[in-house]
């Protein structure tokens, strides 16, 4: 009898001992997929793993990995919803900071810019060694960044650095950019001359011509006594050729800034190779 | 004393076996977090949390080893919650027809097709359906009635209409019924006809402005061609004429297209009052409960 209750304690120990390296198991399980960057199936391990841990210590861990895995999917709400189940549990203030700053960074993402940077000025920075200065002017700066406001970003990078890479990237958007407001001035004292400014020389050639003929038949109207006749071109055609001018300028230049800001982008996602949020 | 002993040892040594064997048992249990048991849980627990499709891949997993009717269900009511209403439809149509679950199911289906907007089969469907039958028939005859008020169905007698709905909706559908009979749009020919005063078939439209607008640019184009006309100045009298013509067939072909955009946004509101005043009542359907609501 002895015998089989030794056998049985042995059984149970063994079970144990099992079950915890079944859980461990299930970690690298879903670790190694999230290092696959397949990361729909690392939710689903980590999440599964969270359900049958008992011990509650893993979960800071888990809810962490499973934010990053839905911030990398692009499921950003998802991923600071499990950010802040993670904060709730965090056991330092290292590992609140740490959090906070992945918060701010998927926010960046997500182009909730004002959020972000609401964050970023409440992010306190004493009792840490994990954050100073530098690190809040840096994300500060991507938040400019990504709200296409490349002047305050260059600002933010120059508090680092004079010559960080970022600032560098964003005063050449800032030279390279055409002044929206500029083009449309231009355009309003000479046809034309704002889609020139903007490098669309074919469509300024064409403004040109149209506000001339249109000018001039509304002016000879008026100056041969056809009084009827110069309101109803001026009013309908040239002012339309007119204010169309001044929009094309406008439109022009907002549509260059965007290819230019797009190609920084571009550079920003495939070529930098600095911490990207 | 010691015989005793012997026979109070003997039956803790049993019972400290059976806690033992049972406490093993659930152990090994538990720590395969793969078997079926457990990966129902985590299914159940998933859907709890509103991730469906995680929890479909679960349920499908223990369906593969055993059936069973309730997860089949949870799995076709996981896609009708993830808006892929054709996807639950088909999920629906695999409950067999001794489950317990077969006539929510069949109430599921139709409500699938509901939401799907495809009324003339959901009509199809109900006439066919063996609940029809049923003490709950009023249910789908009320879907059905509801569906043919967003659909090109011929509507039956308005009595024969309303006498199935409660007292507090019959005032609404009987609107709802009268609109579809009689609904309040504006004739595209009509509006074409009245252009041929300029600017007259917008105002019918509801367009007032651009009506007037209208009137007065064709008016003025059509004074300044004629003037010069009659000053034989043949060029720009042929300029005007083209601008008159160009803005007098614009205020017809404007009239019509005013017109249809009227009669769609009028349309446009009437089905979606329909949708949200069904929707509001479950599609008149039974609604299945879950653990965790």
């Amino acid at each position: 009898m002895n015998k089989i209750l030794y056998i049985l304690i042995i059984l149970f120990g063994a079970s144990c001992i099992n079950q915890a390296q079944n859980l461990e198991r299930q970690k690298v399980f879903a670790d190694s997929l999230f290092n696959s960057e397949n990361y729909f199936d690392a939710i689903t391990e980590y999440k599964r793993l969270q359900f049958f841990s008992e011990a509650s210590e893993n979960y800071y861990e888990i809810n962490m990995q499973i934010a990053l895995c839905y911030k990398a999917g692009g499921k950003y709400d998802d991923a600071i919803k499990y950010f802040n189940l993670a904060k709730l549990i965090a056991k330092s203030s290292e590992e609140s900071r740490k959090i906070e700053l992945q918060i701010i960074r998927t926010n960046i993402l997500r182009r909730t810019i004002p959020e972000a940077l609401v964050l970023l000025n409440k992010l306190d920075i004493t009792n840490t060694n994990y954050l100073d200065f530098s690190t809040i002017s840096y994300w500060k700066g991507w938040a400019y960044l990504m709200n296409d406001d490349w002047e305050q970003a260059s600002n933010e990078f120059e508090k680092i650095d004079k010559f960080h890479p970022l600032k560098i990237l964003a005063d050449g958007v800032c030279n390279k950019k055409y002044s929206v407001g500029f083009a449309k001035f231009i355009s309003f004292v000479l046809p034309g001359s704002g889609q020139f400014y903007t490098g669309n020389y074919v469509s300024g050639v064409f403004s040109l011509g149209w506000n001339i003929l249109w000018g001039y038949v509304t002016i000879n109207a008026f100056m041969t006594d056809r009084a009827l006749e110069g309101i109803l071109v001026g009013s309908l055609l040239w002012t339309r050729f007119y204010r169309g001018n001044f929009q094309n300028a406008e439109k022009f230049a907002i549509k260059n800034n965007n290819e230019i800001s797009n190609n920084a982008y571009e550079y920003l996602a495939n070529k930098y190779l600095g911490e990207k949020p | 004393m010691k015989r005793y002993l012997k026979v109070n040892l003997l039956i803790l040594s049993i019972l400290f076996s059976i806690v033992a064997i049972s406490q093993l048992l659930a152990q090994t249990e538990k720590s395969n977090i793969f078997s079926d048991k457990n990966r129902l849980a985590f299914g159940n627990y998933l859907f709890c949390e509103h991730d469906y499709l995680r929890a479909v891949d679960e349920f499908s997993a223990v369906l593969k080893n055993s059936w069973n009717d309730t997860l089949q269900f949870k799995i076709a009511e996981s896609y009708a919650r993830m808006q892929q209403f054709n996807q639950a439809y088909t999920e629906f149509q695999k409950l067999e027809e001794k489950s317990a679950l077969n006539t929510q199911g069949e109430y599921e289906k139709l409500r699938m097709l509901f939401k799907s907007e495809n009324y003339s089969r959901l009509q199809k469907e109900v006439e066919k359906s063996k609940l029809i039958s049923s003490n709950n028939y009023f249910h789908l005859l009320r879907l059905m009635n509801s569906s043919m008020l967003l659909s090109n169905a011929q509507l039956p007698p308005k009595s024969s209409f309303l006498y199935l709905y409660e007292e507090d909706d019959k005032s609404k559908i009987a609107e709802f019924y009268n609109w579809k009979q009689n609904p309040p749009y504006k004739s595209p020919t009509k509006a074409a006809i009245m252009s041929i005063i300029p600017g007259l078939g917008k105002i019918y439209a509801n367009e007032i402005g651009d009506g007037i607008t209208s009137f007065i640019l064709t008016g003025l184009f059509t004074y300044l061609a004629v003037n010069k006309f009659e000053k034989q100045q043949q060029s720009s009298a042929w300029l005007y004429t083209a601008f008159a013509a160009f803005f007098y067939s614009g205020n017809i072909y404007g009239s019509v297209a005013a017109v249809q955009n009227y009669n769609a946004g009028i349309k446009f509101n009437f089905d979606n009052e329909i949708k949200v005043f069904i929707n509001e009542r479950n599609q008149f359907l039974p609604t299945p409960k879950f653990l965790c609501e």
